[in-house]
């Protein structure tokens, strides 16, 4: 066996997954060859010690007792489910008459963006926050999040509108986990909000109303939706400026 | 306590880490891995009468996580399930023009003792279905064959997954390299 043969097979007979007799000519190949039996021997060391050091993160014990809990608690008689759900009922009502929120998720995208894009003085943003401007950060930020639907899709030109990326960001809106992405088209301010549908259908359905019309404006700015299987994805700009439509920056 | 429960949390116990580790690195954040956990445990207690004695418990009971994990990402399944290139697995040849690695490799000890997080911060970015494939073969140590399994992909695609999270972490540790200059720090 040859040098490059030898190294094309070397991750699957680190892993042991090659065939008994391809393994044997493998090894025999390495006790004569000093070269790739050195990179054998460190890409295995790397490999065994990225395994150990992922290995090393351990289940805290107040969180396997609760999930031994859940597996051994007893059926709840019929009343107290009832009990509960009628508590939780009168809760329920007391938090929509009392929460300010009503106007909707693309408001609340709106505010996030004012915070963000334009410096609004009561908005809690940390650059240590912000990940980019690279296009590879912010690629592997939307990826590692399930919300790839951006990733790659923002080249710098669209449709004669430059476009410059500013960076990405977790968001909390409306409680519920989301992604932002910043960028300036034709140098103005725009966002664009990326949410994971599961956490869009667990918002009280009052929270939706403005994002069942898709769109919604206030205060010079303009928000408007895409819905994907997955992924709920929202664009904010200024109204001054229009901005090419959302569905070439998202591919849903 | 039941003989059953007794018997399903035996087997359980040995797997807690291995389980909360890997639904921690794949879902969103904390709170939906721990539902995402308590999902396939309470699945998996629930179908303890159809688990067969004597296989293996580790690969059942994260075959189950698997599809809760995937259940609530179809993103990820359909990544998971694109065809396979037909890509030469060439490690070496892949990252020839990656200098910064070469250095890595000749101090792999010296640069996982100083920089260990770098390995960790590698895998949290890579995408979400490459980095299920490398853990469930780097850090749980499952079988290609039980991986494609678990997945319902074949085999092909499970190397080309794997080859590219490994090709794509070198990369990364290498850029980390070049970065903090571990290169001329080391000698």
């Amino acid at each position: 066996m040859k040098c490059q043969q030898a190294r094309r097979l070397m991750m699957v007979y680190l892993d042991s997954e090659l065939e008994t007799h391809v393994t044997d000519a493998v090894s025999e190949h390495l006790d004569g060859c000093d070269v790739c039996r050195e990179r054998f021997d460190a890409e295995d060391r790397l490999e065994r010690r990225t395994g150990a050091l992922l290995r090393e993160a351990t289940m805290p014990e107040e969180e396997w007792e609760s999930l031994l809990d859940s597996l051994g608690r007893p059926v709840t008689p019929w009343w107290r489910w009832a009990a509960a759900a009628a508590v939780l009922v009168a809760a329920l009502s007391l938090l929509l008459k009392s929460e300010p929120h009503q106007d909707g998720l693309l408001h609340e995208m709106m505010r996030a963006h004012r915070a963000l894009a334009m410096g609004d003085e009561r908005a809690d943003v940390s650059a240590a926050d912000i990940v980019g401007p690279e296009r590879e950060a912010i690629d592997a930020f939307l990826e590692q999040r399930s919300l790839g639907v951006l990733a790659a899709a923002i080249p710098s030109t669209i449709e004669g509108h430059p476009i410059e990326l500013v960076g990405a960001r977790e968001e909390r809106l409306l409680g519920q986990p989301a992604a932002s992405v910043q960028l300036r088209c034709c140098g103005t301010p725009t966002s664009l909000f990326v949410m994971r549908r599961d956490r869009v259908d667990a918002l009280p359905s009052e929270w939706q109303k403005a994002l069942q019309k898709g769109s919604a404006e206030e205060d010079g700015l303009r928000a408007q939706s895409l819905a994907g299987d997955d992924v709920l994805v929202t664009h904010v700009w200024h109204t001054g400026h229009e901005p090419p439509p959302l569905a070439v920056f998202a591919s849903l | 306590m039941t003989h059953r429960h007794d018997e399903f949390t035996a087997l359980l116990e040995p797997e807690r880490d291995g389980l909360w580790r890997f639904a921690q690195r794949q879902c969103w954040d904390r709170s939906a891995a721990e539902d995402c956990l308590q999902d396939a445990v309470m699945t998996a207690y629930r179908k303890f009468d159809v688990f067969t004695p004597g296989t293996s418990f580790k690969a059942w009971v994260f075959r189950i996580l698997i599809n809760v994990i995937l259940n609530s990402n179809s993103q990820t399944r359909r990544a998971l399930s694109r065809r396979a290139g037909t890509e030469d697995l060439d490690l070496v040849a892949a990252l020839e023009r990656e200098d910064a690695y070469e250095n890595i490799l000749e101090n792999v000890d010296d640069y996982l003792d100083r920089v260990p997080d770098s390995i960790k911060r590698a895998v949290k970015s890579l995408p979400t279905h490459e980095r299920m494939v490398f853990l469930l073969r780097a850090v749980e140590a499952f079988s290609y064959r039980e991986i494609a399994q678990f997945l319902d992909i074949p085999m092909g695609t499970v190397m080309s997954h794997l080859f590219r999270a490994r090709t794509r972490l070198r990369e990364t540790l290498a850029d980390y390299v070049r970065e903090t200059g571990f290169a001329r720090t080391s000698a």
